[in-house]
């Protein structure tokens, strides 16, 4: 009990300042399909939003989401489609810059500094903050040349040695390591998705953006990637949009839980954030009741 | 059209002359009728494109 | 012996008489129905039929024509006004090399650029935009003498005043066959799937080098397609040639910069009209001729793009 006031007290001041407070602390999760282990490291974060909503072409996609990112965790986001989780997650990057009728109101603090000030280079913030994608993307070349792309167009030195380095962060090199002239096209799903994350670390990024990364491969490719999940943490902060919530219970420290809003008048929907907190916590003893039906299965 | 256009330019005419010019003239005429028929035939397109999707 | 319940002959009279129905049903199609599919399919193969034969009518016809004629002397000798069996078309295939070259020099720089930027960097709901699209579409639908006289009007003398030389007529086919290269390429480059863009730019790459290191290299194999069965056309295109000037006898090997040059459909044109009998013979063998290289060019582009293309 003194454990929990005492993390929340590291925490608040941790937030204040912006640094990394205090020791890690190991709180264990103790219902069913919750492992424990979730290490709360320090409170630094990565990301600040405030308000933040999108709109496609005027109509909302995702309205007034306001919550904190933590360094060297990984945050995973889950709620029924259509609740903008996509969406949410694409404006870390400014990967919505793409889609030329979006539009970002509210703000978007990355280490402090406005995401979308008008002297930020969206070129640069994806430098720092890389992205895998739903369906593996690999590009129509060999393995090398794809994990080499990211550090020669951004004029990274040591191109060999990063690939090497990141074909091992991604837990594929060894695999690969024989035939890395062979054209990407040529490997399972799941290795293509690790290739995808290989490609994302070779230019060591700050922030890892995972758009529902295993909803295209099988069980026990998922498993492999979540595995790298927990380790990449160390190094990168991690966020990941999941349909599955079993996932985000079985990775994430914190979990925040968006749901579809219905205007039964104007006949358009967006999503809201419901409840953002410890993933523990969301799992086991939620305070609103909407996330409680979600994670209870309830609902969809 | 065609054939006169190209008979009467391989021929000997001078440039300023009036056969000159008509080289030009039917070839705008050419011109603009191809253009209609394709404008009609991306129209029909467009409308049975429509049809199905 | 099973206890026989009231109305069991009955069921099993029903079953049988369903039975018989389903299999009646199954096997029954409208005479006049059946008729017609038949006659419809027959027309069909008529249809193709006929378009083969005619094909097969020029290359035959072609063919027996010109066999007389058949030789070396056919590409190494000039054409003569008094010895058919020293014709030749030399002059002719020096011109249509310089002008092969001249076009593809033109076109392939010119037509990328702009299908690179229809499909990247032009905003496709702009009213202007739309109105390139439609346009490009009908100049790639004009007739080709259309093209002869704005060569003639614009090249040859007009503004650009090349005078009647190898460079306006490569000018001149360069815009004849622009359009079609440039929707060639626009297809290849719009086959390329946004997934790839959308990885590369989330490396932090810029738009150029998304487009210039991963979206152009994927999109070769298309365009060199479409160049090259543009350049098909190119080859095979009198009368746009005729206006600009490739003078219909020429005696000496063309020079892409200055003086008079000839072209492959022009020389034969030339040597078809002639009176006499033997030259429609060399006429029709510079038709084989140029045959075998359209063949060869169109084999290699297909060869090409089932070879490196791209199954995403």
């Amino acid at each position: 009990m003194l454990e929990k006031v005492a993390d929340q007290a590291r925490r608040t001041a941790g937030a204040a300042t912006g640094r990394t407070v205090g020791p890690e602390i190991d709180v264990s999760g103790v219902a069913e399909g919750v492992t424990h282990g979730h290490a709360i490291k320090g409170a630094g974060t990565v990301f600040d939003l405030d308000g933040l909503t999108v709109s496609y072409a005027g109509k909302p996609a995702v309205k007034d989401v306001s919550m904190g990112i933590h360094e060297k965790e990984i945050t995973a986001l889950i709620g029924p489609s259509g609740c903008g989780k996509s969406t949410l997650i694409r404006c870390l990057n400014r990967m919505n810059d793409l889609i030329p009728s979006a539009s970002v109101e509210g703000r978007c603090l990355y280490h402090g500094h406005n995401l979308y000030g008008p002297d930020v280079d969206p070129v640069e913030v994806r430098k720092r903050i890389g992205m895998v994608f739903q369906k593996p993307n690999p590009f129509p070349k060999s393995i090398f040349d794809n994990v080499a792309f990211g550090p020669r167009v951004l004029g990274l030195p040591d191109v060999k040695e990063r690939v090497e380095r990141a074909l091992r962060s991604a837990a594929l090199w060894d695999e690969v390591k024989d035939r890395l002239d062979e054209n990407a096209y040529g490997m399972s799903g799941g290795q293509q998705q690790r290739l995808c994350i290989a490609r994302c670390i070779a230019v060591d990024p700050d922030v890892i953006l995972m758009d529902e990364p295993c909803s295209a491969l099988d069980p026990i490719s998922t498993g492999r990637i979540e595995d790298l999940m927990l380790e990449l943490k160390q190094q990168y902060s991690i966020v990941i949009v999941t349909h599955n919530m079993q996932q985000a219970a079985r990775v994430s420290n914190r979990t925040a839980f968006l749901i579809v809003e219905l205007d039964a008048e104007e006949e358009s929907r967006w999503g809201q954030l419901v409840e953002y907190d410890e993933t523990d916590k969301i799992f086991t003893n939620p305070s609103d009741s909407r996330t409680e039906d979600y994670v209870t299965g309830k609902v969809g | 059209m065609t054939a006169f256009i190209g008979k009467t330019a391989t021929g000997d005419i001078g440039t300023g002359t009036v056969t000159y010019d008509t080289i030009f003239a039917v070839g705008a005429l050419l011109f603009v009728m191809t253009l209609a028929m394709n404008a009609l035939a991306i129209r029909l397109v467009r409308r049975f494109r429509e049809v199905y999707e | 012996m099973s206890p026989r319940l009231p109305g069991s002959e009955r069921t099993r009279l029903a079953t049988a008489g369903a039975q018989a129905a389903v299999a009646e049903s199954l096997r029954a199609q409208p005479r006049g129905d059946k008729a017609r599919g038949t006659l419809f399919f027959a027309v069909l193969l008529l249809a193709v039929g006929i378009a083969l034969l005619g094909l097969a009518a020029v290359i035959i016809q072609s063919a027996i024509k010109g066999a007389p004629s058949f030789g070396t002397h056919l590409i190494t000798d000039g054409p003569s006004t008094i010895f058919p069996e020293k014709a030749g078309f030399r002059p002719a295939i020096i011109g249509t090399l310089y002008l092969i070259g001249g076009v593809i020099l033109f076109v392939v720089p010119i037509g990328v650029g702009a299908a690179v930027y229809l499909e990247e960097y032009a905003n496709s709901e702009r009213w202007w935009n739309r109105v390139i699209d439609l346009n490009i579409q009908n100049l790639a639908a004009v007739p080709s003498i259309i093209y002869g006289i704005l060569g003639l009007a614009f090249i040859v003398r007009g503004p650009l005043d090349l005078g009647f030389i190898a460079l306006a007529g490569a000018l001149t086919l360069s815009l004849l066959v622009l359009p079609t290269v440039i929707i060639a390429a626009r297809e290849a480059i719009r086959a390329v799937p946004p997934s790839i863009r959308e990885g590369s730019l989330a490396l932090g790459a810029t738009r150029w080098q998304t487009i210039s290191r991963q979206i152009l290299p994927a999109s070769i194999p298309g365009i060199a397609t479409g160049v090259i069965l543009a350049l098909s056309r190119a080859i095979g295109e009198a009368a746009p040639l005729l206006l600009v000037g490739a003078a219909t006898f020429v005696t000496f090997d063309p020079q892409p910069l200055s003086g008079g040059y000839s072209a492959m459909p022009v020389q034969i044109f030339n040597y078809a009209l002639r009176p006499q009998d033997e030259f429609k013979v060399v006429a029709a063998a510079g038709v084989i001729l140029i045959l075998i290289v359209l063949l060869a060019m169109n084999s290699f582009a297909i060869w090409l793009r089932n070879r490196y293309e791209q199954r995403w």
